[in-house]
């Protein structure tokens, strides 16, 4: 659909991108949803964004809330600037009691003398519920509505109605016929958490997300986490040497890179799989450490299990400078607590923070307790694409830990993974009959587009980190690596 | 640099107003300004309805009687914008009329060109310019 009429841009992140662009301008809009969805943060976040004393804009509150609790409410939000209300940007005006002595007969009227007055750009109406109640009877509502919708229309306002509308509500509800958009908010436990969703059902004059999106609201209002629309692998974007096919990358850890032979592309992500205590969290740790120290990349270690401090102190038993590289800027380790995670807000997150460091390496422990709360392999698989995906984007190398069950002849947690990622490398191990020792083994179980060693190998971890013990007699063709 | 565009619309009404309205007086004009206004509202009802171009003509006379106080008793009909009370066979001041009925011209052609997209646009210039004037009939 092309995109030809200016749009109103929400100014709630990830909205416009649900909506290719934002909201066409003078559009009626349903926002609609359970008391308590998000329906009047989300309208008056819109306001404090695009209001001003040339686009004012005009809040009507009937009989849902009373507007001092409104405004007492609003003060907690980042968004809410008392100053648009002193040089007349946003207009609050409480229709409650009128309407509850007047009915719905004078209710045009009296709505459009204050559009007549203050001429606004924007107008909500919180909740438009209200009039079904005062409207004797469904012919009488539609006729209201259209009135309504009608006379905004004429005035070029965009508009919000909110209300507590249900899903029947969108298929006999006479509102539903004439309205451009509708705007759906739900809350739902799912995973185990009380999560809110926001849909776009209908948008007229734009093509948009038909999906569920997940959102909060926090101190800067409502914060849509949208990795449907906001992380989206590119095709062609993949580094390339003329000539030579992807540009690759050592990883530093001693042997490891004789396995990997002319090294891993960049733009790949790599799942490392294995048991509790095969050295996993250590791989990942060093394949960060040595990338800064050895070959200047940037990396990013996030952590569900062990703390940022932890993890340091993990290195600096091996003689790793964790700290210092960090202070140098080259590492950061963002830790996010097991109980807190969220999925599409931390992807979100992730996102942001790999592009802010420009990181070249990422890795994440675990991949399998990033995604525990969800139950559907489908989903689970759709979320390892996506941080696949943001390693892609990044055009960086991804290590991402997978605990497989112990005694399980499975490669990945949740048998989906390893469908999605570019490689596996896999850690064993098992009991040495003899001196009754435990002994660990890595195998590059997968590499896709590279030469690699196959085979399990011996892994000691030194005192100074991961050292491997080929099995092997010839070298895989490799590429020097060129420094960037 | 570049050059900023006139107003489409005012540029027909001034290739209108040169072709019918030069040798006009302002009665006359005023007058020439209430019949383009009325063909404009006859054509735009064809495609928008009677609701919504009555929606639209309330706007543009709420918007221009606070310019203009000289449409104080202008009144939006069941159908059309009714010029009866100004009386424009005799009006007290002739010249702010025609000003203000050419302002209610551009401001309608603004409107209906905003609200539906530009579609409208080319049909409403064309009707335009099929009005000339005539001396009002007797009634």
């Amino acid at each position: 659909m092309k995109q030809t009429e200016p749009r109103l841009h929400t100014g709630i992140r990830n909205l416009d991108k649900i909506l290719y662009g934002g909201i066409p301008n003078y559009e009626l809009t349903i926002l609609a949803g359970q008391p308590g969805s998000g329906k009047t943060t989300l309208a008056l976040q819109v306001m404090f964004k695009n209001a001003s004393p040339e686009t004012p804009a005009i809040i009507f509150q009937t009989l849902s809330e009373p507007t001092a609790k409104t405004l007492r409410y609003l003060k907690q939000f980042s968004f809410f600037d008392p100053k648009k209300l002193e040089d007349g940007s946003i207009t609050f005006i409480d229709l409650g009691e009128i309407l509850r002595s007047k009915g719905l007969e004078l209710a045009v009227d009296l709505l459009m003398s204050h559009v007549k007055k203050i001429k606004p750009s924007f107008v909500v109406i919180d909740s438009f519920k209200v009039f079904e109640d005062l409207a004797s009877d469904r012919e009488n509502l539609r006729k209201f509505s259209y009135e309504v919708a009608i006379n905004l229309m004429a005035w070029e306002c965009t508009t919000f109605f909110l209300g507590e509308f249900s899903e029947s509500d969108i298929q006999t509800n006479p509102l539903f016929s004439i309205i451009d958009g509708i705007i759906v908010l739900k809350v739902r436990l799912e995973s185990g958490e009380h999560q809110r969703f926001i849909q776009v059902i209908k948008m007229r004059g734009t093509d948009h997300s038909r999906d569920e999106h997940s959102f909060a609201i926090n101190a800067e209002g409502v914060e849509i986490y949208a990795p449907r629309v906001t992380i989206i692998r590119k095709p062609g974007s993949d580094l390339t040497v003329p000539g030579k096919g992807p540009r690759r990358a050592q990883i530093g850890i001693s042997k490891l890179d004789d396995l990997l032979g002319e090294g891993i592309p960049y733009g790949s992500s790599v799942l490392v799989s294995g048991v509790a205590g095969t050295g996993k969290t250590l791989l990942l740790l060093e394949f960060i450490y040595r990338g800064a120290k050895e070959f200047g990349e940037k990396g990013v270690f996030f952590s569900f299990e062990e703390t940022k401090e932890r993890i340091i102190a993990n290195g600096k038993g091996m003689g790793w400078d964790i700290e210092g590289e960090i202070k140098k800027g080259n590492i950061e380790i963002i830790f996010i607590p097991q109980p807190d995670i969220l999925v599409e807000k931390h992807l979100l997150m992730m996102s942001e923070c790999i592009s802010k460091l420009k990181a070249k390496r990422i890795a994440i422990d675990s991949s399998s307790v990033f995604v525990h709360k969800i139950t559907d392999p489908q989903i689970v698989r759709e979320k390892i694409f996506q941080l696949a995906t943001l390693v892609q984007m990044a055009q960086a190398i991804g290590f991402f830990a997978s605990d497989i069950p112990y005694g399980s002849m499975k490669i990945s947690r949740f048998g989906v993974e390893e469908t999605v990622v570019d490689g596996i490398i896999l850690l064993t191990a098992s009991n040495d009959e003899k001196d009754l020792k435990r002994e660990r083994f890595i195998e590059i179980y997968k590499l896709r587009n590279t030469g690699h060693q196959s085979g399990r190998h011996k892994m000691l971890i030194g005192d100074s980190g991961i050292v491997i013990q080929p099995s092997i007699r010839k070298k895989a063709k490799k590429v020097t690596r060129r420094k960037s | 640099m570049t050059v900023p565009q006139k107003d489409p619309h005012l540029r027909q009404i001034e290739m209108w107003e040169r072709k019918n309205a030069s040798a006009l007086t302002s009665k006359q004009k005023a007058q020439l300004f209430a019949k383009a206004i009325l063909a404009i509202e006859l054509r735009a009802r064809v495609t928008l309805s009677n609701v919504t171009l009555l929606a639209i003509l309330d706007r543009v006379l709420c918007q221009s009687k606070e310019m203009f106080p000289v449409l104080a008793e202008a009144r939006l009909s069941s159908h059309f914008i009714s010029f009866k009370a100004l009386n424009l066979r005799d009006p007290v001041k002739p010249d702010d009329l025609a000003q203000a009925l050419r302002f209610i011209l551009l401001e309608l052609f603004r409107v209906l060109g905003r609200i539906t997209a530009d579609i409208l646009t080319i049909p409403l210039h064309k009707e335009l310019h099929k009005v000339s004037w005539t001396e009002p009939e007797e009634t």
